[in-house]
């Protein structure tokens, strides 16, 4: 089975809440590094204590749009998708961290089982994740968001299939595989007799939505 | 003005006879007295200059969501605050060129008809439209969100005639959820394609259906809608339309996917849970883009000074209405895979992430 693929599928299926992560992580980056420097403190002397300030500000900013359930303060967040249940957890050596506790292990097995769902759209109704395509069965996953820093950056999003054995499995790209685009700002828009031949193909009038 | 006061109120504040004052409301008397002036300019915090300056066309011919239950009052409010801003986008729309109005009334139409051709001209997606306030500010429609916050009413709309300009407007208050501003742009849509003018609930039912055939078409929500929702697969729906959960409780029983019972019991779990009027899981608020983009182009990036000189506000009234506005940094953005991206997705890429750890 082509694994590549199917975690570039299962990223587009489950784009809306993974933009929500990596727009949090992020910022949470960017504001743990801010407090760090503002008190005095090297982010890198404890990456635990970090790492979790992160994954509390990434809780904290995603609560308000996804519903996520309740779990102890420490415990890795973990999104309930449909067929689709995502562990967003701090990078072990750059890849998805091996299945040390019980835990982890539980919820890395279902990927070395191989279990199909009898997940037949919609009957999940779980509307984040969209299966438009043409499919009337969904492998059952256990995900994992695997992220990493280098100073105030985001340096790494990695979405793991991870298999419950110490092999860390193939992982999808998501920085490299995705891009951030904007709405259209109003080109078009200018001072009265200041059109040139150049702005003829204006994103503000002509594109309008790509026409 | 739009201070919440009555006219007694303002007059004997400023020591002038509320006769006197109606006058000078209805254009019929001069603000003359230089003291009236200057205490109506402390009063309101605006300096004497705005008040010396003969006012613009007014706003006519509005459309409000439920206008028979509208107070005088409320509306004079609304509309004074909308008048000011609406003289403020007049007057810069003069020294620019601006984009062409390409919406087009569909008068008697049917509403779901009107919605999916909607769709179509704008060019939106299939499924959920991840922002509708751009593409209708891109195809003309001016959205004028005024710094004032609604009671009762929260938006409203009107072609306003400018000799033998017109254009589509929508105003917008503040204070609203995410998704009831949406909600709202699409309704006043409706009104703007579907009406001309007047009012009733046959009006405000059309223009519903409007709303809810552009934000989740009939075709994907019988797709989607699971039969006996739960609440819960409601509430993720919400958070993938951009829609209330309450207006996805109505969907689903027009689609046929609940009985009466199981509408009216999700309901009174939505009634149970407090979020009648504020429910949970937040739809990011839209905010326009144009009119601040417009004072850019002016006054450069940070417009207040000019806006404000330009239209004899305080600086800081100048903020606040600025503030209803996106800023650059503000202007919505959306992750997409490399692979599906579309031909208007490759023009508007700003940032492509690269990746230290990879590439040593």
């Amino acid at each position: 089975m082509d694994h590549e693929e199917d975690l570039e599928t299962i990223a587009s299926r489950i784009l809306q809440p993974l933009d929500y992560a990596l727009t949090y992580l992020a910022e949470g980056i960017e504001k743990e590094c801010g407090r760090c420097a503002a008190d005095g403190i090297d982010p890198a002397a404890d990456p635990c204590t970090f790492a979790a300030n992160v994954r509390r500000y990434v809780l904290h900013a995603m609560r308000a749009h996804l519903p996520l359930p309740v779990r102890a303060p420490m415990s890795p967040l973990h999104l309930d998708l449909g067929p689709y249940q995502l562990k967003i957890l701090h990078a072990d050596d750059g890849d998805a961290p091996s299945p040390r506790t019980d835990a982890r292990r539980e919820f890395y097995r279902l990927n070395e089982l191989g279990v199909m769902s009898m997940n037949v759209y919609p009957a999940t109704g779980s509307s984040l994740v969209v299966i438009s395509e043409d499919v009337t069965e969904v492998l059952d996953s256990s995900l994992v968001l695997v992220w990493d820093y280098s100073g105030a950056e985001l340096t790494q999003a990695d979405l793991y299939r991870p298999p419950v054995t110490g092999f860390p499995g193939p992982s999808f790209d998501l920085l490299a595989a995705t891009e951030t685009v904007t709405e259209d700002d109003f080109s078009g828009v200018r001072r009265e007799g200041t059109a040139t031949a150049a702005t003829g193909t204006d994103g503000g009038v002509s594109d309008g939505g790509g026409s | 003005m739009f201070l919440g006061e009555t006219q007694a109120q303002f007059a004997a504040v400023v020591g002038m006879a509320q006769s006197q004052l109606s006058a000078v409301e209805n254009d019929a008397h001069q603000l003359g007295d230089e003291g009236v002036v200057l205490a109506i300019s402390e009063h309101t915090g605006f300096p004497p200059d705005f008040f010396e300056c003969a006012p613009d066309r007014p706003i006519d011919n509005v459309q409000f969501r439920a206008r028979l239950t509208f107070k005088a009052a409320d509306r004079n409010r609304v509309m004074s605050c909308a008048d000011i801003l609406h003289e403020s986008y007049a007057r810069m729309r003069k020294q620019l060129e601006v984009l062409q109005v390409r919406v087009e009334r569909s008068v008697g139409l049917d509403p779901r008809q009107a919605a999916r051709s909607f769709r179509k001209a704008l060019l939106l997606p299939s499924g959920p439209i991840p922002n509708l306030t751009s593409p209708v500010e891109r195809h003309g429609v001016v959205i004028l969100a005024l710094p004032v916050v609604g009671k009762k009413h929260d938006a409203f709309s009107t072609w306003h005639m400018e000799g033998d300009d017109s254009y589509p407007l929508i105003a917008t208050l503040a204070g609203s959820p995410g998704d009831r501003i949406r909600w709202n742009i699409a309704h006043e849509i409706g009104h703007l394609l579907l009406h001309n003018g007047g009012s009733g609930q046959d009006i405000e039912r059309e223009a519903d259906t409007f709303a809810a055939e552009l934000l989740t078409p009939m075709d994907a929500m019988s797709a989607e809608i699971p039969m006996r929702p739960k609440l819960s697969a409601l509430y993720a729906m919400k958070l993938r339309w951009g829609v209330s959960v309450q207006s996805l409780i109505r969907r689903a029983r027009e689609v046929e996917r609940v009985t009466d019972e199981q509408y009216t019991s999700l309901f009174r779990q939505v009634s149970a849970r407090g979020e009648r009027m504020s429910e949970r899981y937040q739809i990011t608020r839209e905010k326009p883009r144009m009119y601040r983009k417009m004072a850019e182009v002016l006054y450069g990036d940070l417009p207040a000074p000019g806006l404000s000189a330009l239209c004899a506000w305080t600086e800081e009234f100048a903020m606040d209405v600025l503030e209803q506005y996106a800023s650059k940094s503000e202007i919505p953005s959306r992750r997409v895979l490399v692979s599906q991206r579309t031909s208007q997705d490759r023009s508007n890429v700003v940032e492509l992430h690269g990746r230290s750890r990879r590439s040593n």
